[in-house]
């Protein structure tokens, strides 16, 4: 009987916050963009506000959910984050909350989206506000936008899966598209480790098969490296040095996800 | 160049340069299922032969292609213009 109501409970609640999420994108299209604009009229001023707006909504948001029962989380060495900027944030793929979770945790922080989102009726107004690089772009751009980002300092969160981690393995196959921007900026790298303990947000589950039990997740930053000592060997390739960088990256994204697993089961 | 000589030129680029498995490249491999390789790559790839060619390769002329022949096919072109 108990469990019954928690499973109800879990379900009113996860579905609240699907609803939330949405109508707070929409409440920000609708009145808080515009008037944005109206007041600030700089362009990179504006990006920050927004920005620095969209990190603090995703924070209040995450504790909103928190508190109501949908899911824990736990922060594991967010100190690694302060004073990092122009950095390229690598992460897993577990779910569809690790980007709200990640920029709930830092400020100017920028993230390639797919262009779906753009004519998302919800979100639409959000992405096209916050400037977000679109997926879709023509791939040479593409990286050349992500390299300007970080070279205006600000961070860039990136999932080199390309999509959602597939349940049951520990990293998909990368796509070679972070190992293009690190290698044609000098940017520092941060990975970041992003554990779901059920697979219910993974791609194709629809919001209301909720788990037998409450959401849990784990973010673990890693100290912050310079790219460059990741891979020993540099070609003047830059097909190969992608290639190499590519497999430097998932090598310690895997490392770090199953030392994780391993101190988690002890 | 005949398209024997750029069939050749292709295999050593797509071994070298992008770690393709030999046993992998045949004529009707896809660029991107089969060889693994990603947009940028394919940019690589024609800016490779444009300096081997010495003739500017237009990156529209290789929007449609796909598998390997379709590279030697579209690189052929332009060096028999």
């Amino acid at each position: 009987m108990l469990r019954k109501l928690d499973w109800f409970w879990r379900l009113l609640v996860t579905g609240f916050a699907f609803s939330l999420f949405g109508l707070g994108g929409l409440f920000m299209t609708i009145f808080y963009f515009p008037i944005l604009k109206i007041i600030i009229r700089d362009k990179d001023r504006k990006a920050n506000v927004v920005q620095a707006t969209i990190h603090r909504s995703f924070g209040y948001y995450l504790s909103i959910i928190e508190f109501i029962g949908v899911c824990d989380i736990t922060v594991e060495n967010k100190e690694y984050l302060k004073g990092v900027k122009g950095t390229v944030i690598i992460a897993n793929h577990p779910s569809l909350l690790d980007t709200v979770i990640l920029m709930g945790q830092m400020n100017r922080a920028q993230c390639i989206v797919k262009h779906e989102l753009w004519n998302n009726f919800f979100l639409g107004g959000v992405m096209r506000a916050a400037n977000y690089i679109r997926n879709d772009e023509d791939p040479e751009k593409l990286i050349r936008d992500c390299v300007n980002v970080l070279e205006r300092g600000d961070n860039l969160i990136v999932f080199p899966e390309g999509t959602r981690t597939p349940p049951g393995s520990v990293l998909g196959k990368l796509q070679r598209g972070v190992a293009n921007i690190i290698v044609s900026s000098t940017a520092p790298i941060l990975p970041v480790t992003i554990h779901c303990n059920h697979r219910t947000l993974a791609k194709g589950e629809p919001w209301y098969r909720i788990p037998p039990t409450r959401l849990a997740f784990t973010i673990r930053f890693s100290k912050q490296c310079e790219s460059v000592d990741l891979v020993t060997e540099k070609t003047e390739h830059h097909s190969l040095n992608t290639r190499r960088m590519t497999a430097a990256i998932k090598h310690l994204l895997e490392t770090n996800i199953l030392g994780e697993e391993v101190v988690q089961r002890n | 160049m005949t398209r024997d000589e750029i069939a050749i030129k292709l295999r050593e680029f797509l071994v070298e340069l992008f770690e393709v498995d030999e046993q992998l490249i045949t004529p009707d491999a896809k660029l991107a299922d089969d060889l693994d390789l990603d947009s940028i790559d394919a940019v690589d790839l024609i800016v490779n032969f444009q300096d081997l060619i010495g003739k500017k390769i237009k990156a529209e002329d290789f929007k449609s292609v796909q598998t390997v022949s379709d590279v030697i096919d579209q690189i052929y072109n332009v060096v028999s213009k």
